[in-house]
């Protein structure tokens, strides 16, 4: 007993204290975040869409659409990217395993009939079934397969594509018409370096406590993965985020084996190895944004499939990029793993210590001082860096609604934020520990990433 | 040691958070500031596009228009501005002429000499437009031939493209030279201004720029040829289409069907049909189409019959591109025994019958 009272409030020490200073780097990030938002919005270039709509020497896209259902949001989602204001855009509508009802679906809506178009065998893939193009003047190829995953889903809609770009938007992002004009243009800025480019922004605040909570996730992500990473040329892609790609450099990679954030690792990977100049750009306009959560149920999944996705790629990292890919996620391991695990214990251990008399209230006070006034801190920050950045982003009556969201943000959901970050994590352990993971067809080797060093 | 702790702890965030809120406080005056003055612009904008549009149409009351550049300076250039690629010849010289009588031109060319990059993009934007009439360029001097080498490209682009709106031939190959030098980007943003100059750059810079042995600045210079879609009075494209640059082969080879049409030309294409390296047997197929080469009808259905399959798909559409006889052969080849040759060729040729209303 008396070991443990000297121990826990030692504990609980330590822990305020390594708390307060995680978060006090990652203040450092958010404002470095923001001086390169700042730099960029002085020496982005004017928007040339009109003329790169015309043109016929911007490259062209296939843009890939990996439906889950044939429900009428995925059929929506899909006329959504015909609808894209393009030169030369092709959609690649890939399957996964569809039943007779759902194919047939499918072929009553875009008028589709058998095509004899190759699907090439670049990249690993379940067996195609059928190849389907449209009797209507529309560009788009239905790509039916074995049922095989979303990794790859996503391989066999790079297989297909014939453009030497490939464009990726997912069904619950919000992008404008001209999203693809918008992103090639950094691509075109320096063709043979570029290799991929991120468009995102925060998106819009909306009305609402869960929605506000949303933003304000977004906005600290995008500040730090997309912004302050892409100063050192280590961008990260964020939910929402609207992304071309070249062809060949997937190709090259070896496809994708998760989500996005896996595959932008693998590039980095594979160029840090070659030891060429590369280039993932990050264009930091609203040219695609994640929807606001409507409800908490809404923002919970929101957090879980992006901590999903962390954690798969953390725990993949070194097959995914060999000894790059602790350099790419050891910053978001501290803060969507270490932190709200040691957050949680020190709750535990501070309660547990006052209600038996080992903390006195100084150190409770230093406890909340270093999680929950550090939490409001930094998203106030961010709400204002980012008004910093770009004044005409909001009007004020929304960011002062946003900037005050930070209170209650702090005050409970944080908490349950943290609950559902380690389950997050836990979770995706789990997946990958029993093998049953979608990854596992055509994962690039450890191997692969060291002969490109040699 | 937890109180001091504690305090230094508390000092720290408290310091953030009084940082943060006067930050706040700043940024929510500037932001209330920036509204009432969009809403403001938002208003006027359209009266003084109504004032430019009356002297347009021949009002010389030029009153409302400077009362408005008293009050919105900025309005009413960004008003001129607007204007831009919707005006031309008489009308674009008197819209200049209002921007030097109202003393604006001059101020651009202040502004142009600017430290601040924003400042400086703008001004290079608007004397971009004004410049196409000539008392302006006397005023704006060498600014934009200087600015052709300026190290933000946002400022040479503008420069570049007024050159090719009212510069002699010499200024026009030089941005030829930059659309050729410089990226992707900028080569897309002048090829499209530079179109109109394609006979008379055809003339003397482009046959220069293709004798280079550079095949970083051949492609690019054949790219933007391409890209002119159009018929071009050039010569020298045989030695290109036999140049050991596959990259320049295949450039050479979509430009093909722009050039006078020559025997030793077609025979190159007609060989290049049978290249062993897919994309060029491609490009050839496509150029072999476009130029309706009765010739390559062999070697097209050979390529249906036995290339790759994109490669098997480009030459049936060259094939239905030449009736009757490439649609003969369509025919044949959709009842052969080969069941992916039969596919492509039955959808290339009733995709081209549906084309014709067949």
């Amino acid at each position: 007993m008396e070991i443990a009272a000297v121990a826990v409030p030692i504990l609980v020490q330590i822990a305020a204290l390594a708390l307060f200073f995680m978060g006090a780097g990652m203040f450092v990030v958010l404002l470095k975040g923001c001086f390169v938002l700042r730099r960029m919005a002085r020496s982005t270039p004017r928007d040339y869409k009109e003329v790169l709509l015309k043109s016929p020497m911007v490259p062209a896209v296939s843009t890939i659409a990996i439906p889950r259902d044939a429900s009428e949001e995925s059929r929506q989602f899909t006329r959504r990217l015909l609808d894209l204001h393009f030169g030369r855009n092709e959609v690649v509508i890939v399957l996964d395993g569809p039943n007779e009802t759902e194919l047939e679906t499918w072929i009553r809506e875009l008028r589709l009939t058998a095509s004899s178009r190759p699907v090439a065998e670049d990249l690993p893939m379940a067996p195609v079934r059928g190849v389907y193009e449209s009797r209507d003047p529309i560009r788009v190829v239905v790509v039916d397969k074995e049922s095989g995953g979303v990794a790859d889903s996503w391989n066999a809609g790079v297989n297909a594509a014939s453009s030497p770009v490939v464009g990726i938007l997912e069904p619950e992002n919000e992008f404008e018409p001209m999203v693809l004009l918008r992103l090639i243009q950094p691509m075109l800025e320096s063709y043979e370096d570029t290799i991929a480019v991120c468009g995102v922004a925060p998106p819009p605040p909306a009305e609402g406590m869960a929605a506000q909570f949303g933003a304000l996730e977004s906005l600290r992500a995008w500040l730090t993965r997309c912004a302050a990473y892409s100063e050192r040329n280590m961008l990260l892609p964020i939910p929402g985020c609207g992304v071309l790609v070249r062809r060949d450099a997937v190709i090259h990679a070896g496809g994708f084996t998760g989500g996005k954030l896996e595959l932008f690792m693998r590039l980095h990977a594979l160029a840090l190895a070659a030891k060429k100049p590369y280039r993932i750009a990050f264009l930091p306009q609203p040219v695609s944004y994640r929807r606001v959560p409507d409800n908490f149920t809404d923002l919970r999944r929101m957090v879980m499939r992006d901590q999903r996705e962390i954690a798969a790629a953390y725990h993949n990292r070194s097959f995914i990029a060999g000894p790059w890919g602790w350099q790419a996620l050891r910053e978001l391991y501290c803060a969507r793993s270490v932190r709200p695990k040691l957050e949680m214990a020190l709750y535990l251990l501070a309660v547990f210590g006052l209600v038996a008399g080992w903390v006195d209230v100084y150190l409770a006070l230093l406890v909340l001082l270093s999680t929950v006034a550090m939490g409001m801190v930094l998203s106030m920050g961010a709400v204002v860096l980012r008004e910093v950045v770009d004044p005409n982003s909001a009007d004020p009556k929304r960011m002062a609604a946003m900037f005050f969201a930070a209170i209650p943000e702090n005050f409970g959901y944080r908490q349950l934020r943290n609950l559902w970050l380690i389950a997050g994590f836990r979770g995706q352990a789990g997946r990958e520990r029993k093998g049953s993971g979608k990854t596992a067809q055509g994962r690039p080797s450890e191997a692969a990433v060291s002969s490109q060093k040699k | 040691m937890t109180r001091i702790e504690l305090s230094v702890a508390a000092l720290l965030l408290g310091g953030y958070a009084l940082f943060l809120v006067a930050i706040f406080g700043a940024v929510w005056v500037r932001a209330s500031k920036r509204q009432r003055e969009a809403a403001e612009a938002e208003s006027v904008a359209p009266q003084v596009r109504e004032a430019l549009v009356e002297y347009l149409a021949g009002s010389n009351l030029q009153t409302r228009i400077r009362e408005f550049v008293a009050s919105h300076r900025s309005a009413v250039a960004d008003g001129i501005l607007s204007f831009q690629g919707t005006v031309a010849g008489s009308a674009r010289d008197r819209m200049c002429d209002l921007a030097l009588d109202l003393n604006l031109v001059h101020e651009w060319c202040k502004d142009a000499q600017s430290r601040d990059p924003v400042a400086r993009r703008t001004a290079y934007a608007r004397l971009a437009f004004v410049c196409a009439y000539e008392p302006c360029r006397r005023v704006a001097g060498d600014l934009l031939a200087e600015a052709l080498h300026d190290d933000d490209r946002e400022v040479r682009l503008p420069a570049a493209r007024a050159l090719v709106q009212a510069g002699n031939i010499q200024e026009i190959g030089q941005v030829f030279q930059i659309a050729v030098s410089q990226s992707m980007l900028i080569r897309i943003l002048l090829t499209e201004d530079l179109r109109r100059h394609a006979p008379e750059l055809c003339e003397s810079v482009v046959p220069e720029a293709l004798k280079s042995r550079d095949s970083r600045e051949l492609v690019p210079a054949l790219q933007i040829l391409v890209a002119w879609e159009r018929a071009l009075p050039l010569s020298g494209v045989l030695e290109l289409l036999q140049h050991r640059d596959r990259e320049v082969r295949i450039e050479a080879l979509r430009l093909a069907p722009l050039v006078p049409p020559a025997k030793e030309i077609q025979s190159a294409v007609l060989r290049d049909l049978t290249d062993p390296d897919p994309e060029l047997s491609t490009v050839a197929a496509l150029s072999a189409g476009r130029m309706r080469l009765q010739e390559a009808m062999a070697s097209l259905a050979r390529c249906v019959r036995t290339g790759t399959a994109e490669l098997a798909r480009i030459a049936a559409a060259a094939l239905a591109e030449m009736p009757p006889r490439g649609w003969q052969t369509l025919q044949e080849l959709a009842g052969g025994p080969n069941p992916t040759a039969a596919a492509i060729s039955s959808q290339a040729l009733a995709r081209a019958r549906q084309k014709a209303g067949v």
